[in-house]
């Protein structure tokens, strides 16, 4: 058995048929709890990612900028870094904490694919992976049931692929960055705001729903989470789904008014865990921003 | 990132294949190479007679014997140079829109008609000179288990937890017969002095009257763990394999455990009783050989993979194969090996057919293989 097996796969595997036992059998709370609980863990390196794409975002008209104003890639380079190290951005931070989850997420469609499997040789390969727990072994086999769907089959009804095109548009909308200037980044921003939900929704027309139900539950805390830790101070609900501004022809950082750097850079202080402190400190801005006008 | 994730979804889960045992007829060898397939092969050339549902795939004719041969010492020769099958025309039989999805359960023959259930729910009578529907009934889920036959009537158990029994000739539902269990039937019944034993997902084995299903124990066995596996009756027992990972003796008459054993992992395997002495294989890669009275453990084998399929008995030699691809010949009284075991291309998860002193062997990649018990040597036969 190869060592992601051992130390992901196995593991996970096992906690959710622990799970689905525990909640009498029913698979289904067992993925939601369990999709919640990854979540929960994976939670500082998403606020870790989350933030350096922020950052990135704000110094995006100025590496724009850098990239039109130096035709030598040396010159380009030199600038870039030196941007970076002004606005302590590190490029490597929008990448990491991806690298870092992605292995967790494999694993966990791998599990999914593993426990459900509804045919008698998908209980051969997976009593190679049970611990040997009485508790665990003798769960066997787990209900596949769960609301109207057969988790081991896809759902027929387009209600599990709605919710999942649905939320994965929202998780999209909320995450796309909202100062793009260059035209074709932003047309390609509105390409995949489209593409992705319609994708998703017809994977979960073609895969069991059982990993429908992963997708929905992981873009519902997504935008949880996003609602309430990430999002622009003041942002509600109803500019979240406005659409995109077009974009601005001309970029000039130095243009960027004083409150609209204020605003950016805001979600990555406002990421703090305390909901609280957060909050107190959105009315705070509100408040400032009233005073200007 | 999105695009692997996306890759990894799409990978879905792994559908239904099939590990239906052969069964030899008259001059027919009943096989699944193919999944979701049942093919007619003649029992001396090999050559396919027939294939239910007819399709692409099926076999064609040649002339040349069998070639793809293995031993102790090295694997078979290419399959590509095997001779096989053959066939054939599809049957004279119009059969539309047959898709089996995967056969598990040991197909069943008696008076010219061939017994099988299919992962689609259907159970099928066809004859066993064309391959030709007789008659079929669908039931509510995936037919795990093979049939069994009691007079003239053929039973059959379903995912959607119903004991079915039938007409052999006509396919109706016979006399008042009515049995649900608690949980998917996936093995094959067995029928024994009027008293059908069958086992559940539910955990339990159940005793039913032949006629009319009314349980016969005052209440049925119930383990710790699902019970995929068929019965094994000998005497006035009734050995049974379970998720549980015991082996269970139940007395026949009122379903009370005689003794257990408990093995390493799950026992998916149907036993053998022979002698007085039961041979079991586990998942946790051990064949067992336990005094069928007692209990008591003779000896254990330890195989390089799990073991699903059941052992069997030839030319004095017990012949187990194992999901790695791997065959042994063990000395049945003390386990110790005969020959060097035998690699296959592929794993072994249907119980083998003996032929005299030959066992048949339908490995997972739809190779029939010809195992030599007494030299240890294999042949590859079909495709």
């Amino acid at each position: 058995m190869n060592p992601f097996d051992l130390v992901l796969v196995n593991p996970m595997t096992n906690i959710l048929v622990v799970l689905a036992r525990t909640f009498a059998g029913n698979f289904g709370i067992a993925i939601i709890i369990f999709t919640l609980a990854m979540r929960g863990l994976t939670f500082p390196l998403t606020l870790r990612q989350i933030r350096a794409s922020r950052a990135m975002s704000v110094i995006q008209p100025r590496l724009q900028e850098i990239q039109k104003k130096h035709k030598d890639p040396r010159r380009r380079s030199e600038e870039t870094m030196k941007l970076y190290k002004e606005a302590g951005v590190n490029p490597a931070g929008c990448i990491l904490p991806m690298i870092i989850q992605f292995p967790i997420w494999i694993a966990l469609y791998q599990t999914i694919r593993l426990v459900l499997g509804s045919t008698p040789e998908s209980f051969i390969g997976l009593s190679q992976r049970l611990y040997p727990w009485a508790y665990v072994r003798q769960a066997v086999p787990l209900e596949n049931r769960f609301l109207w769907m057969n988790l081991a089959e896809p759902d027929t009804t387009f209600l599990l692929a709605i919710l999942v095109g649905a939320s994965t548009w929202v998780q999209q909308k909320m995450t796309a960055p909202k100062n793009i200037t260059d035209e074709r980044q932003q047309s390609m921003n509105n390409t995949m705001l489209w593409m992705m939900p319609l994708m998703f929704a017809w994977f979960t027309l073609t895969v069991p729903s059982g990993l429908g139900v992963y997708w929905a539950a992981t873009n519902l805390v997504g935008i949880a989470l996003q609602y309430f830790y990430m999002r622009p101070a003041g942002q509600t609900w109803r500019e979240i789904f406005l659409p995109a501004p077009a974009p601005a022809r001309r970029t000039a950082p130095a243009q960027q008014s004083k409150e609209e750097k204020e605003e950016e850079e805001e979600p990555v202080a406002a990421t703090e865990p305390a909901a609280s402190q957060s909050r107190t400190k959105r009315r705070r801005s509100r408040g400032r921003r009233r005073g200007k006008r | 990132m999105l695009g692997l994730l996306l890759l990894s979804a799409c990978r879905g889960i792994a559908g239904p294949q099939g590990w239906a045992a052969p069964v030899a007829v008259d001059t027919t060898i009943l096989v699944s190479l193919q999944h979701g397939k049942l093919t007619a092969l003649d029992q001396q050339t090999y050559q396919g007679r027939w294939q239910f549902p007819p399709g692409s795939g099926t076999p064609t004719p040649t002339s040349t014997g069998p070639a793809a041969t293995g031993s102790p010492t090295g694997p078979a020769a290419s399959p590509t140079a095997a001779a096989t099958a053959a066939s054939t025309a599809a049957p004279a039989c119009d059969v539309k829109n047959v898709d089996l999805k995967g056969v598990y359960g040991t197909p069943l023959t008696a008076n010219g008609l061939v017994y099988v259930g299919a992962f689609d729910g259907t159970f099928y009578a066809l004859d066993l000179a064309g391959g030709c529907i007789v008659w079929q009934r669908e039931t509510g889920g995936a037919i795990i288990g093979g049939a069994a036959l009691a007079g003239s009537t053929v039973y059959v158990g379903s995912s959607d937890k119903k004991l079915y029994a039938f007409d052999a000739a006509s396919g109706n539902p016979s006399g008042s017969f009515s049995f649900t269990a608690q949980g998917d039937i996936w093995s094959t019944p067995v029928v024994d002095q009027g008293t059908v034993y069958v086992t559940s997902m539910d955990k339990r084995v159940y005793a039913l009257d032949a006629a009319t299903g009314q349980p016969k124990w005052p209440a049925p066995f119930k383990a710790d763990g699902a019970i995929p596996t068929t019965p094994a009756v000998s005497g006035d027992k009734l050995y049974v394999g379970t998720l549980d990972n015991h082996l269970y003796a139940l007395d026949k008459a009122t379903g009370e455990v005689a003794w257990s054993f408990k093995a390493g992992n799950w026992i998916w395997c149907d036993p053998l009783v022979v002698n007085g002495v039961l041979y079991v294989g586990g998942l946790d890669h051990n064949v067992y050989a336990l005094d069928a009275a007692t209990g008591t453990l003779s000896w254990s084998f330890a195989a390089k993979a799990p073991i699903r399929a059941q052992p069997a008995l030839a030319a004095g030699v017990l012949v187990v194969a194992d999901n790695g691809g791997h065959v042994y010949g063990l000395d049945p009284a003390t386990g110790q090996e005969r020959w060097p075991s035998l690699t296959l291309t592929s794993g072994v998860l249907a119980n083998p057919l003996v032929m005299e002193n030959e066992v048949l062997l339908s490995a997972r990649n739809g190779n029939l293989l010809r195992v030599d018990a007494q030299a240890g040597s294999f042949t590859q036969v079909a495709p």
